[in-house]
């Protein structure tokens, strides 16, 4: 399962695959940068794996988009939370 | 149609035959002198009319009031209500009958001697009236037949309503309703599940038909949202699979109306799909409306696949802030003036004041009705958006454990590395093992840490430090994959220990090792090297050895670290 993305309102939404690795980085990088944005959800629904080269995405993500806009976490299970938390991702993302 | 004419006078009795048969009817008439014997005789014929002879003479001494009492008797023990038969008494003049036959329902009286005109008016009059009987006695059958239908089918739904819709709908301490096997019978259904990634789902449902094709054509639905919410699928996919399941299970002319929401784990966001339902309102905590949610998207059954709009509307919500959801039941129900409850009454309930919206609701409904109420009909939902509660996130069951020991080792040379990814060949194998199954995750996780470690900078040599920026992550992304397509040495060995409590993980590469003191220390900003931290986080120890080229992890099967806390983020 590949990236799809959407805007509904203004908010950018990105659904990840399957797994989230460094097979998707260009795919994903592409997602933001195509949409540019001040409000994203990168939803997890669909994803079982994710590698810390994932993690690595999300902070350039976060670098390209700027200190103002805000990327939300949504949909993730629990062991994804969990890597999350370890990474302290709470602090820069928005999990829900 | 058969009359059987009892009397012990020949004469008579072929009198009133030739009567009886001029009107088209079988006359059994039998002059016997024991006239109760006749009765006896004849009555297994079923006649529709007994004309028995009361003159003096024969009752007597021919027994007809023995006749008088055994017929009443036969005419309703035998029968009961569904034989419609007559008794005509004959007799000399109006004036007498033998006393007795007083106290028996005689019909009518035929004197003597016979006018033959009469006689067969009397007996027209009759079969006008046994035919009104008989439609009477079919109408009175079907209606039975209907009523025990009914009982049946309001069993069925009974049943229906109890193992099916009920049991769908979890326990939520954020979630309260309100739906009976009666607004099953009206067609409504009200769903809820928790998915695995901790969104909490709920369907409200309204199919417009009545009794058992309406449960029926609800009960095709339910297994679809149940599996779809589970695996957390977007609402607006399960919209388009409950379309194409009720295309296919019902009739065209049955739209089904229905709302799909989803609220996340962190419970700030609702995503709702709804078609052809009223608007959901969205109050404050304090149930004072904030926003009606918007239904403009056609029920379900008008579009086919291809056309079918998946579209959803995201809601961002408060901590706190109530979804309440109606069918349009209530709004249509109408009092004695003929008034309909309508939006107005309802929404004038979210001033604040009420703080039980369900409450509030019923009171108003009896005030609508003046005493009437129907609350017992309607269906009512409320969602209180908040973070789903750690009891409800998906249960992991008590495993078997393994009871022996094993381990595993894999060589992997540098056509193999080329190949394949061993890390899913691994899991899979893994997934099998008592015990094992629950730790799958976190397991694959630590593998594939451990195994790209070794691969990109063990065997391909690669410095992740061209990871610090963006397009260096992109860079060394593709020497990655140019080296590992042009690989001619290095080799990889993974082993894995099962050792009852715990999993010891080895994997060492060909390579001249690392720096490990620096690795598994987080640096928040830094894109690369969080790789190490997540295994030293999830593992009770990791050991370097060989400069760094061999690693072994020690994974706790016995942990309880492993339980997210939703609330933490």
């Amino acid at each position: 399962m590949t990236i799809t993305t959407n805007a509904v309102d203004g908010v950018v939404t990105i659904t990840l695959g399957n797994s989230f690795d460094f097979d998707s980085v260009v795919e994903f990088r592409e997602a933001y940068v195509s949409n540019p944005g001040a409000e994203y959800q990168v939803d997890f629904r669909n994803t079982e794996y994710m590698e810390s080269s994932g993690l690595g995405m999300l902070l350039n993500m976060l670098r390209h988009t700027g200190d103002g806009s805000i990327i939300r976490l949504i949909n993730c299970r629990p062991h994804i939370l969990k890597i999350l938390q370890i990474s302290n991702f709470q602090q820069k993302f928005e999990i829900g | 149609m058969a009359v059987l004419i009892v009397s012990d006078d020949q004469a008579l009795c072929s009198q009133v035959a030739k009567v009886v048969e001029q009107c088209g009817l079988e006359a059994l008439a039998v002059a016997a002198k024991h006239l109760s014997q006749s009765l006896q005789d004849h009555f297994q014929y079923l006649p529709a009319l007994v004309l028995v002879d009361c003159s003096k003479r024969a009752s007597a001494g021919a027994g007809a009031l023995a006749v008088l009492d055994e017929y009443a008797t036969r005419r309703v023990a035998d029968f009961g209500s569904t034989y419609d038969s007559m008794l005509f008494a004959i007799t000399e003049d109006d004036a007498w009958l033998p006393p007795a036959a007083l106290s028996i329902a005689i019909d009518d009286v035929v004197n003597t001697p016979i006018n033959a005109n009469l006689l067969a008016l009397k007996i027209a009059s009759h079969q006008r009236r046994q035919a009104r009987f008989r439609q009477v006695d079919n109408d009175r059958r079907a209606l039975l037949h209907h009523q025990e239908n009914l009982k049946v089918e309001q069993q069925l739904l009974h049943n229906i309503f109890n193992r099916q819709c009920q049991q769908l709908l979890l326990d939520l301490p954020n979630f309260r309703y309100q739906i009976s096997p009666m607004s099953l019978r009206n067609g409504n259904f009200l769903l809820t599940q928790v998915s695995r990634t901790g969104s909490t789902y709920l369907a409200l449902g309204q199919i417009h038909a009545r009794g058992l094709p309406a449960a029926v054509g609800a009960l095709s639905l339910f297994p679809v949202f149940r599996a779809m919410a589970e695996k957390g699928l977007p609402v607006g996919s399960i919209a388009a699979e409950l379309n194409r399941v009720a295309r296919q299970n019902l009739p065209e002319t049955i739209p089904v109306a229905v709302t799909l929401v989803e609220l996340n784990r962190g419970g700030q966001q609702l995503t709702v799909w709804s078609g052809g339902m009223p608007k959901l309102i969205l109050l404050d905590s304090a149930c004072r409306l904030k926003q009606l949610l918007n239904s403009d998207r056609p029920p379900l059954q008008s579009s086919d696949d291809h056309q079918f709009c998946q579209d959803v509307d995201l809601y961002r919500v408060e901590q706190g802030d109530r979804l309440f959801l109606v069918t349009d039941e209530l709004l249509q129900i109408t009092n004695y003036e003929n008034i309909a409850y309508g939006w107005d009454r309802l929404l004038s309930l979210c001033d604040g004041f009420a703080a039980d919206l369900f409450q509030a609701v019923a009171k108003s409904l009896e005030q609508f009705n003046e005493g009437a109420s129907q609350l017992g009909d309607i269906t009512l939902a409320e969602l209180v958006c908040e973070p789903l509660a750690e009891a409800m996130a998906q249960p992991q069951g008590d495993e078997p454990v393994s009871a022996i020991n094993w381990d595993l080792s894999i060589e992997l040379d540098a056509d193999a590395l080329r190949r394949t990814n061993p890390v899913p060949q691994v899991i899979r194998m893994l997934a099998n093992v008592d015990g094992l199954a629950r730790h799958q995750d976190f397991l694959s996780t630590i593998l594939t840490e451990l195994y790209s470690n070794a691969l990109e900078h063990g065997v391909l040599g690669l410095d992740s430090q061209i990871k610090a920026t963006e397009q260096g992550f992109l860079d060394y992304y593709q020497q990655r994959t140019e080296r590992l397509a042009e690989l001619n040495c290095g080799w990889i060995k993974i082993q894995l220990a099962y050792l009852g409590e715990r999993v010891l993980l080895t994997v060492q590469d060909s390579g001249a090792g690392f720096d490990y003191s620096q690795a598994a220390h987080m640096d928040d900003e830094r894109t690369f090297g969080r790789g190490m931290a997540i295994v030293r986080a999830l593992c009770s120890r990791i050991d370097f050895s060989q400069q760094g080229a061999c690693i072994q992890v020690t994974y706790p099967l016995n942990q309880e670290s492993l339980d997210v806390q939703p609330n933490a983020c």
